[in-house]
């Protein structure tokens, strides 16, 4: 899933470099908008550690970088859906949460993750949803997918350009688990994109936020947090949470088991743990944290932001994404192909 | 019969200089015209004013009659041998030759006739990159002639030659155009030639027209010191020009109506046809004596006299 | 001397050989590999990915691509040739107007890309004109259709075929063209029938210059077509990332770069002239 752009191919390239001198060296590689301005120098100016940071845009591009097992990175933030997988192919190192003192900051809601319920491989960092942001002069409020699939917004709708969001959205909407992997139902939701195409402006990921900013756009399927940008910069946008249900992630903070400053690591981990640190970097990024008492250090203006953070009956209806089974990849994949050849 | 093309004070400037200053000229019906002077004169600006590549500062160009100052090029019932020939190296012989056949109304459809009559019979399927110059010019005059333009234009047609064809091509030139009868308008800068194949030449030079007549006249008469020079070698001696070929040397001096001068020779050449003496006179003017072979020979710094006719001096005035 | 012409190419037959023959190499390995789970290669060996090749899913894909590159190129055809032909004779002014056409150069393609995205969308420069104009009521559907796609990629790629087409015409000998018109061929015929035979060869080489890039173009199509439909650079970049497929996403870009080279054999085998 390519979150933040399209532009995989343009992201920075990011060829961490062995320790140099004597200044121990820690090798972050996070996604972009991640850190506040000041969250670094203050962590290197602490402890003396040096950090060489550099951002990504999907999680495949941060796959594609760390998968060799040699590519110099210590810590990366793969979304949930990646931590099983990375896990698996022996790229994560076990935590030690004797060294993670900061642990019981985080919300309630990632004390026990279903990705990682002992928190053994991960720390969960910022999370998101998926939804739908309309422009409240133009729309009547859309409160599930199906609105999406209406004449009243012929042509001035789009949905992600990703097969994850988009089949995730059909299946919530025929009322199957986003997750589904049998071939019967990924059929299903594939017919429903089918019937919905012909309704879209287009598939659009992070660039419809100008678009709908700019009133060309009525409704869009959206990440909360490009929504959150997009209703800052034009006040009548609202966020909604679909009723039959949406999708879920949260960017964790991960160990490579190629890291030879474990040590560091974990120091840094930890650090990104404290609520001060953690409540100044959201401030930033307005971005919605995983770390409670951070959050509650918020201003009420930031905390209560809906779009980033869901009330606990509105959580229900989410589903947190999973790894798709290589076979249903698979499928998935030529599902996508046809939909967009058709 | 009248003539085919007037030129009436056409004048080309350009910034900074002028090409051609108010030339008029009247181009006989069937004349084989020669338009000569040395690079820059002119006669390239004129040729391409006629042809329409180039419009006129002032001054008009009238082709049977009619003013051609608003037809374009394509429009003109002129053609043009280029000196490059310009063939369209994509196109076969055949289809360069019918290549205008198709914009000229009233002209025979087939090409055979010039085709038999410039012996490009077995070309006719070749490119051009496959032919010799000879052949290529031949290829040139024929996608012209098949037009039967009321003035064909050659520009410089025999410099792109091997020099030894040069000779019999202009004979051939000649002929062709008495056996077509068209108007040649012919741009050289080689005076043997202008004056082998012309009727009449018009000598341009720096823009303007020198001398206007056959070549006969140009050669023998001469109005200008330049028009003299470029037509041929000329001795200045006493202030009168006489041609190489018309002076002679002897060593006593000559008595009678010749006109004899005191010299002393500075060289002799021999050139096989004939032996280059060169000479200078007591006055201190070089002159060339052109002799038979067969004539005594002269050494270097004899002392002889330079001889020649009252009727063979050349009347340039100024 | 042949001692030294070997030192000279040492350094640029080692760039190749690392930057391009290496890579390429691996990617003919994966060709022939499984696909892993998330992403990557693993064993054993398949010719499955090429075999998908002829899925008429895929090669509807490659149909389609062939047919936007090909109107593309056809429609850079149609306006490249009359301002290569301008450039070429407009004498002194000659180089300004080749700077001007690579002018666009100096910005990133992506930039320029967006700059389309801000002129042809509902509330982009030209909807708003007209709009305010009064010539239309309601926004035209300019961007995320193949209009805007075949757009965004003729004014990516016309430079490319300008600038060789120029090459040709400037070397043309001007007497030809005066030779035409002198037989009485008006503008026009002359066009046809002297200057378009005699530029073939740096059209050809434009053409191929345009529909190649063109072939393989994921960001125009990505971001002005809205994906609503699939090319093939976009179908490769997938296997990459969303499909973690990149046995398949190998095969396809190197399929795509055999039909590539084929085009430049038949272009260098019709005696064309060198491309760049």
């Amino acid at each position: 899933m390519t979150r933040r752009r399209t532009l995989f191919f343009l992201g920075l390239s990011g060829l961490a470099g062995c320790t140099r001198g004597n200044t121990p060296r820690l090798n972050v590689f996070n996604w972009s908008n991640y850190v506040g301005d000041d969250t670094l120098a203050r962590f290197e100016a602490r402890t003396g550690i040096k950090v060489r940071y550099a951002i990504y845009e999907s999680n495949e591009e941060m796959l594609a970088r760390v998968m060799t097992g040699n590519s110099g990175w210590d810590v990366v933030f793969p979304s949930n859906y990646f931590i099983e997988p990375m896990r698996e192919m022996g790229l994560l190192a076990r935590l030690d949460r004797a060294r993670l003192t900061n642990l019981a900051n985080l919300d309630a809601l990632f004390q026990r993750p279903a990705w990682d319920p002992a928190l053994a491989w991960c720390v969960p960092y910022m999370w998101g949803s998926s939804g739908i942001l309309y422009d409240t002069r133009l729309a009547d409020a859309p409160r599930a997918w199906a609105d999406l699939w209406t004449p009243r917004f012929q042509g001035r709708v789009t949905m992600l350009d990703d097969p994850a969001e988009v089949f995730g959205a059909a299946l919530k909407k025929l009322g199957l688990s986003l997750n589904s992997t049998g071939e019967a139902e990924l059929r299903r939701a594939q017919g429903e994109a089918m019937k919905q195409k012909p309704l879209l402006r287009a598939y659009l990921n992070a660039e419809v936020r100008d678009q709908i900013v700019a009133g060309d756009i009525a409704a869009c399927q959206l990440w909360a947090t490009t929504a959150q940008q997009a209703i800052d910069a034009a006040p009548h946008l609202q966020y909604a949470y679909p009723r039959e249900g949406f999708a879920l992630y949260a960017d964790c903070a991960v160990v490579l088991r190629e890291s030879r400053r474990a040590g560091l690591a974990h120091e840094f981990l930890n650090y990104l743990l404290e609520p001060e640190v953690a409540a100044g970097i959201v401030r930033v990024s307005r971005t919605a944290t995983a770390n409670g008492v951070a959050r509650r250090m918020l201003p009420a203006e930031v905390s209560g932001l809906r779009a980033l953070y869901p009330d606990a009956e509105t959580l229900e209806r989410g589903e947190w994404f999973q790894a798709l089974p290589a076979a249903a990849q698979l499928l998935r994949d030529r599902l996508w192909t046809e939909l967009k050849s058709a | 019969m009248g003539h085919v093309l007037e030129l009436r004070r056409l004048t080309k400037r350009y910034p900074g200089h002028a090409a051609l200053e108010a030339l008029t000229l009247e181009i006989e019906e069937g004349e084989f015209f020669s338009l000569l002077g040395p690079s820059g004169c002119g006669k390239t600006t004129t040729l391409r004013l006629i042809a329409g590549f180039e419009t006129p500062t002032e001054g008009e160009v009238i082709l049977r009659g009619e003013a051609l100052a608003a037809k374009a090029p394509h429009e003109r019932n002129v053609a043009t041998v280029f000196q490059n020939y310009a063939l369209f190296p994509h196109l076969t012989v055949r289809a360069n030759i019918e290549f205008g056949l198709r914009y000229r109304r009233g002209v025979e459809r087939s090409i055979e006739p010039v085709v038999e009559m410039l012996q490009l019979g077995g070309k006719l399927d070749r490119k051009p990159e496959q032919l010799s110059g000879g052949e290529k010019q031949r290829v040139a005059l024929a996608r012209a002639l098949v037009l039967r333009p009321d003035v064909l234009l050659l520009d410089e047609p025999l410099s792109a030659l091997d020099p030894n064809l040069r000779a019999q091509v202009r004979t051939e030139l000649r002929a062709l155009q008495r056996q077509v009868g068209i108007a040649f308008v012919f741009i050289t800068h080689d005076q043997e030639e202008a004056l082998s194949v012309s009727d009449r030449i018009a000598l341009l030079h720096g823009g303007r027209l020198e001398q206007l007549g056959t070549p006969r006249e140009l050669y023998l008469a001469p109005r200008t010191r330049f028009a003299a020079g470029f037509l041929g070698a000329v001795n200045w001696v006493q202030g009168v020009g006489v041609r190489p070929e018309c002076t002679r040397l002897s060593v006593d001096a000559v008595n009678g109506g010749a006109r004899c001068v005191a010299a002393t020779v500075v060289s002799s050449t021999f050139l096989g046809n004939c032996l280059h003496v060169e000479a200078v006179t007591v006055g201190g003017e070089r002159c060339v004596a052109e002799l038979a072979r067969h004539d005594t020979p002269y050494a270097e710094g004899q002392s002889v006299h330079v001889v020649w006719d009252a009727r063979d001096e050349l009347n340039v005035p100024g | 001397m042949k001692r030294l012409r070997l030192i000279f190419l040492t350094p640029a037959a080692a760039l190749l050989a690392g930057l391009f023959v290496a890579p390429l190499a691996i990617l003919a390995v994966y060709t022939v590999l499984t696909r892993g789970a998330y992403g990557g290669v693993s064993a054993p060996f398949t010719v499955e990915n090429w075999m998908r090749l002829a899925d008429p899913l895929y090669l509807a894909i490659v149909w389609r691509s062939f047919v936007v590159a090909g109107v593309s190129t056809a429609i850079c055809v149609v306006l490249g040739f009359p301002l290569a032909l301008f450039i070429a004779r407009s004498g002194a002014r000659k180089n300004l107007y080749l700077a001007l056409v690579m002018l666009p150069f100096w910005t990133s393609f992506l930039v320029r890309t967006y700059a389309w995205m801000f002129l042809l969308r509902d509330t982009g420069l030209i909807n708003t004109m007209l709009l305010a104009m009064g010539v239309i009521s309601e926004p035209l559907p300019l961007l995320y259709n193949w209009g805007a796609v075949i757009v965004g990629l003729v004014y990516g790629y016309l430079p490319f075929l300008v600038l060789p087409l120029f090459a040709t015409l400037e070397r043309m000998d001007p007497a030809l063209v005066e030779a035409s018109a002198d037989l009485g061929a008006g503008p026009w015929q002359t066009v046809w029938r002297v200057i378009l035979p005699l530029s073939a060869p740096g059209l050809r080489a434009g053409a191929i210059l345009v529909f190649i890039p063109c072939l393989g173009a994921y960001l125009t199509p990505d971001l002005l077509g809205g994906g609503k439909t699939i090319l093939i650079g976009t179908l490769i970049q997938n296997q990459f990332t969303s499909a973690r497929d990149w046995p398949f996403g190998s095969a396809v870009a190197l399929g795509l770069m055999g039909l590539v080279m084929v085009l430049l054999w038949l272009h260098a085998r019709r005696g064309g002239e060198p491309l760049v």
